[in-house]
């Protein structure tokens, strides 16, 4: 073999040359293939759409109809541009004929005024003079008045002093007989005033008992209203706490139990006085008392006391 | 002027008393904590038995089982019992148990019920049993547990009779008469056929099933002693034999008969062999069903149109119409105390488990399925055991009488029909 490889060079490094380029590409991981450029931004879309003819048609005369409108309404336009300068020529011819109309009006208003000014100067002055007039007069009637009274008072007084000398001896004969009846009187008050304090004590004393007994009344209202409040709390959790076997409700059923109770509402005892013949009836009742423990008590001991044995009543629907 | 006091201030020394008159009904809640296993941890019993017992409990529709994860302790002993931990999740009564090796092949297992809110013990038992007993020593427990609680005799230790059918190959069909636990555990057949077996009935001792088999191509009514495996034919006239339901004190056995030209409900004195008619019509007369006072049948008839129930006396004489809710009710018995009937009622075209209280005329639908059949009560009256379809198999359901829980019981294989649950008496189990 290797005589073959001498005589032919050229063919061998052709060849050892090919696998070396070969190998270089494998190498190199060279990508023969050729790029294809993903469709990207640079790459415009035509949103192609089949056409009609029909569509065409009514597009071309949609578009003749759209351009006929379109002149109308240019030619409207104008016109309504024309009408509009004659509206505006009108209007300020007006307003001219008004202005001139304002200013007439403020010529004839000013003359007007002017004529006031001096009437009313004139009334002022006959009113000035009217008042100085009124002040003299007035001032003739006090001096006159002043006069008056001077001579009044010195009368009155001359008066007085022949009246005091007649009351004083009047008054000293009626402070005699006044001091008598005082004394009398004195007398009676003392008897009445003894009178009407006994009279006082006793209704005082009714008073008194009769507040007692409204506030022996009250505390029992009270007393009930808040056995009636632990009564129904006691009701509620027990209601609440009784689970009983299914069916017995509607089967007449009456069981009574007897508890006693320690001073906070804990259950001490439950005893069953009168049983209901279905013993797992009597069960779920004495269970349910006692899934109520601690019950509800009332606050003041005094109350308490009447919570300590209860009896209980359970019957179903009734 | 006085105003008179409330009379709510009792009279000095005089209790107090107070009416309770609402509250909620419902299942009892019981915690049965799993009992604890004090043998080698490798090889625990083969049964759970705080769950045997609390699901017998909670199949009857008394009880209220918590679930065990929701426990807040696992006490086995009495000493480890704090009422507190119960009280908190508002459980009335507590199981706790535990069970022991005791020789080879034996265990002894102790259980004790407490009152939480008494916080105290009510009853505990010790009780020795084998592997093989294990379950029927929990089904007692639950019995006893029941019994405590509701004042009734427990029927969880008691049996069910019910007809298996099975593809065999070749178009043909095995059916079998099995007898399982109340709760659908360890069935055994007690015979095997070919052809069809219906109608099986216990007798009142319970040592005893009648029932309808088609061998040898023809209906006739058998006997067969549970125990021994005797059996003995008792009719097989031209015609329907069927429907066999043994009296309360076992001397007869009431039938369905078509040898008189029309099916007619007969009764057979057992010790004589003697027949004697009880009805004589035209129509469909059959599925009789004695009152527990064995002095009345009740039975199907169609006598009036479309099958309903009727109730004639034992000595004959004409028969009463009793039920009048529907258009179509059959296959009644009474339930243990003679007051309620159980039948398979039509509603809307769909066959459904209905209770007819005699004495209210109250009618409930008990059931809700399409295709339900065959109920037959608990020896305490506490369920009804009936057949019903899923997924196009028969299965057997239990519901509670007063319909508040319903079961699947463990699905047998092949098609499950006509349940019937035993009498009280058995006396194969050792307590």
């Amino acid at each position: 073999m290797f005589s073959v490889l001498r005589r032919n060079p050229v063919a061998l490094g052709l060849a050892v040359l090919l696998h070396v380029a070969l190998a270089v590409f494998l190498a190199l991981e060279v990508d023969w293939r050729d790029k294809i450029k993903p469709i990207g931004a640079d790459v415009v879309v035509v949103q192609a759409r089949l056409v009609d003819q029909r569509e065409l048609d009514a597009a071309v005369s949609q578009r003749k109809a759209s351009e006929r409108a379109e002149a109308q309404k240019i030619a409207a336009a104008k016109r309504a541009e024309r009408e509009e300068a004659e509206v505006l020529k009108k209007r300020r011819a007006e307003e001219k004929r008004k202005l001139a109309e304002l200013e007439q009006k403020k010529e004839q208003r000013k003359v007007a005024e002017a004529k006031k000014k001096v009437e009313a100067e004139k009334v002022r002055l006959a009113e000035v003079k009217r008042k100085e007039e009124e002040k003299k007069k007035q001032e003739a009637e006090k001096k006159r008045q002043v006069e008056l009274e001077k001579k009044q008072k010195l009368e009155e007084q001359k008066r007085k002093d022949e009246e005091e000398a007649r009351a004083k001896a009047a008054a000293e004969a009626k402070a005699k007989k006044e001091a008598e009846a005082k004394k009398k009187a004195e007398a009676k008050r003392k008897a009445e005033a003894e009178k009407k304090r006994k009279a006082e004590a006793k209704a005082r004393a009714d008073r008194e008992a009769r507040e007692a007994e409204l506030a022996a009344q009250f505390a029992a209202e009270q007393d009930a209203s808040e056995t009636a409040r632990v009564v129904a709390l006691i009701r509620a959790k027990v209601e609440r706490s009784w689970l009983r076997p299914p069916g017995t409700g509607e089967l007449g059923l009456r069981c009574t139990v007897r508890v006693r109770l320690g001073g906070n509402g804990s259950v001490l005892l439950v005893n069953v006085v009168k049983s209901s013949g279905n013993s797992a009836f009597d069960r779920s009742v004495e269970a349910a008392v006692r899934k109520a423990d601690p019950l509800p008590m009332p606050k003041s001991k005094r109350l308490a006391a009447r919570f300590r044995d209860i009896e209980f009543v359970f019957e179903p629907g009734n | 002027m006085l105003i008179l006091v409330g009379s709510l201030l009792p009279a000095h020394g005089s209790t107090l008393t107070i009416e309770i008159t609402q509250g909620a009904e419902g299942a009892l809640p019981i915690a049965v904590v799993p009992f604890a296993w004090r043998g080698d941890a490798g090889s625990p019993p083969p049964h759970a038995v705080g769950d045997v017992i609390a699901a017998d409990l909670r199949r009857s529709g008394r009880f209220k089982p918590l679930p065990p994860n929701e426990m807040l302790a696992r006490p086995s002993r009495g000493e480890e019992v704090d009422f507190r931990d119960w009280r908190a999740l508002n459980v009335e009564n507590l199981v706790i148990g535990e069970i022991s090796p005791n020789g080879p092949g034996g265990y002894l297992v102790k259980f004790y019920l407490y009152d939480v809110f008494r916080g105290e013990q009510i009853t505990g038992y010790s009780m020795p049993t084998t592997a093989r007993d294990l379950r029927a020593t929990a089904h007692s427990i639950a019995d006893i547990i029941y019994e405590t609680l509701t004042g009734q005799p427990g029927a969880f230790a008691t049996r069910i009779a019910y007809v298996t059918s099975e593809r065999a190959g070749k178009g043909s069909e095995k059916v079998e008469l099995r007898i399982a636990d109340a709760d659908g555990y360890n069935p055994q057949a007690i015979v095997s056929s070919k052809e069809p077996i219906m109608s099986p009935a216990w007798s009142p001792d319970g040592r005893k099933l009648a029932y309808v088999s088609f061998e040898k191509a023809q209906p006739s009514v058998w006997v067969q002693e549970v125990f021994t495996g005797k059996r003995e034919k008792i009719t097989s006239f031209k015609g329907i034999n069927g429907a066999p339901a043994w009296s309360p004190d076992g001397r007869f056995l009431a039938l369905t008969l078509s040898k008189d030209g029309n099916p007619d409900i007969f009764v057979m004195d057992m010790a004589r062999r003697s027949l004697r008619p009880i009805t004589r019509h035209w129509s469909i007369d059959t599925e009789p069903s004695w009152a527990p006072d064995g002095k009345s049948l009740v039975f199907t008839s169609d006598r009036g149109g479309s099958p309903q129930i009727y109730q004639v006396s034992v000595n004959g004489g004409e028969p009463s119409r009793v039920s009048f809710d529907g258009k179509y009710n059959a296959r009644a018995s009474y339930a243990p105390n003679g007051k309620i009937l159980t039948m398979v009622t039509r509603v809307d075209g769909q066959y459904r488990i209905a209770t007819l209280d005699l004495e209210t005329r109250e009618f409930r639908v008990m059931s809700t399925g399409r295709l339900d059949e065959s109920p037959s009560f608990a020896p305490n009256g506490s369920m009804i055991i009936y057949a019903t379809r899923v997924n196009d198999k028969g299965v057997l359901a239990a519901v509670s009488t007063d319909g508040r829980v319903q079961q699947s019981l463990r699905i047998q294989e092949g098609d499950v029909r006509e349940p019937v649950w035993s009498p009280f008496h058995q006396q194969e189990r050792n307590r």
